[in-house]
C-alpha cells in the first residue's frame, strides 16, 4: 500500500475495514430493531421512571437470606 | 507535532497503562455483574451492586476518559497520526463509542447500586450484563488492533505520505546536485 507503487490514486479500502463496517452496520440495525420492538426497556432512564423496584425495608430480606453462596 | 523522545515515551506509557487498566477494570466489573445477576444470596447481590457502582464511577469512567484523551495525544505526537491509518481511526471510534455508552450507563448503575442497598429483593434488579460483555468485547478488539496494526492507509494518510516521499526525494536530489557542484 505504499504511495510509491501507484501515485495516481489512493489505495482501496482494505478488506478488513469493509468487513468490519458491514458487521457494525448489521449490529446497529439489530439494536435499532430491538429498540423498536421493545420500547422503554433500554437506556439510562429505564430503572428510574416508573420502576417497580421501590426501596423497601431490608429487615425482611436479611431474615429470608439463608446465607447461600452463589 | 514532534516532541522530545522522552515525552513521547511517557505519553505512550500513560496510554498503555490507562488502556490496560480500563480493560482489567471492566473484567473485574463483569465478575461483579455476574454475581449481581446470577447469585441467590441477597447479601452477595447487594455487595456486588455496591462494588459495581464504586468501580464504574471511581475506576472505569476515569480510566476510559484518560485512555481516549491520552490516546489522541499519543497519536498526534507519533508518526501514526489519527487519520492516516485505518486501524487508528477504527480504534479511536471504538474507544469513543465504548466511553459514550459507559458514561450513559454510569447513571443507571449508580441508581441500581442505590436501589440494591435499600431494596428488600435486590435479586430482581436487571443488572447490566449485556453492556459489560459488549464493553469487554470492544476493548479486546481495541487491544487486538493495537497489537496487530493491520495495514491500510486512508486517502488522507496516502496523500500525506506522498508529500513526505516527494519532499524527501527533492531533498536528496538537492543534496546530490550540491555535492556534484562542489566537486567540479
Amino acid at each position: 500500500m505504499s504511495p510509491t507503487s501507484d501515485q495516481s490514486s489512493p489505495p482501496p479500502m482494505p478488506g478488513w475495514v469493509r468487513v468490519s463496517a458491514i458487521v457494525a452496520a448489521i449490529l446497529a440495525l439489530v439494536v435499532v430493531i430491538a429498540l423498536i420492538w421493545f420500547p422503554g426497556k433500554h437506556g439510562p432512564g429505564r430503572h428510574i421512571h416508573g420502576s417497580s423496584h421501590q426501596p423497601q425495608s431490608t429487615q425482611s430480606a436479611t431474615a429470608e437470606d439463608g446465607g447461600q453462596g452463589i | 507535532m514532534t516532541l522530545p523522545r522522552m515525552i513521547t515515551r511517557l505519553v505512550l506509557t500513560a496510554h498503555v497503562v490507562t488502556s490496560v487498566g480500563w480493560l482489567g477494570a471492566v473484567m473485574a466489573y463483569l465478575a461483579l455483574d455476574i454475581v449481581a445477576s446470577a447469585s441467590d444470596n441477597i447479601a452477595n447481590v447487594r455487595a456486588a451492586y455496591f462494588g459495581m457502582g464504586l468501580t464504574i464511577r471511581v475506576v472505569i469512567a476515569p480510566l476510559a476518559i484518560a485512555s481516549v484523551l491520552i490516546g489522541i495525544v499519543n497519536a498526534l505526537t507519533s508518526s501514526w497520526g489519527i487519520f492516516r491509518h485505518y486501524w487508528v481511526v477504527v480504534k479511536l471510534l471504538l474507544s469513543i463509542f465504548a466511553t459514550v455508552i459507559l458514561l450513559l450507563e454510569l447513571q443507571t448503575v449508580a441508581y441500581l447500586a442505590e436501589l440494591a442497598s435499600m431494596n428488600a429483593e435486590p435479586r430482581s434488579l436487571p443488572g447490566s450484563l449485556l453492556h459489560s460483555i459488549g464493553g469487554l468485547v470492544i476493548l479486546i478488539m481495541v487491544a487486538v488492533l493495537s497489537v496487530y496494526k493491520p495495514k491500510g492507509l486512508t486517502p488522507y494518510g496516502w496523500r500525506k505520505q506522498l508529500r513526505l516521499n516527494s519532499g524527501a526525494a527533492q531533498g536528496a536530489d538537492g543534496a546530490a546536485e550540491g555535492s556534484s557542484a562542489a566537486s567540479q
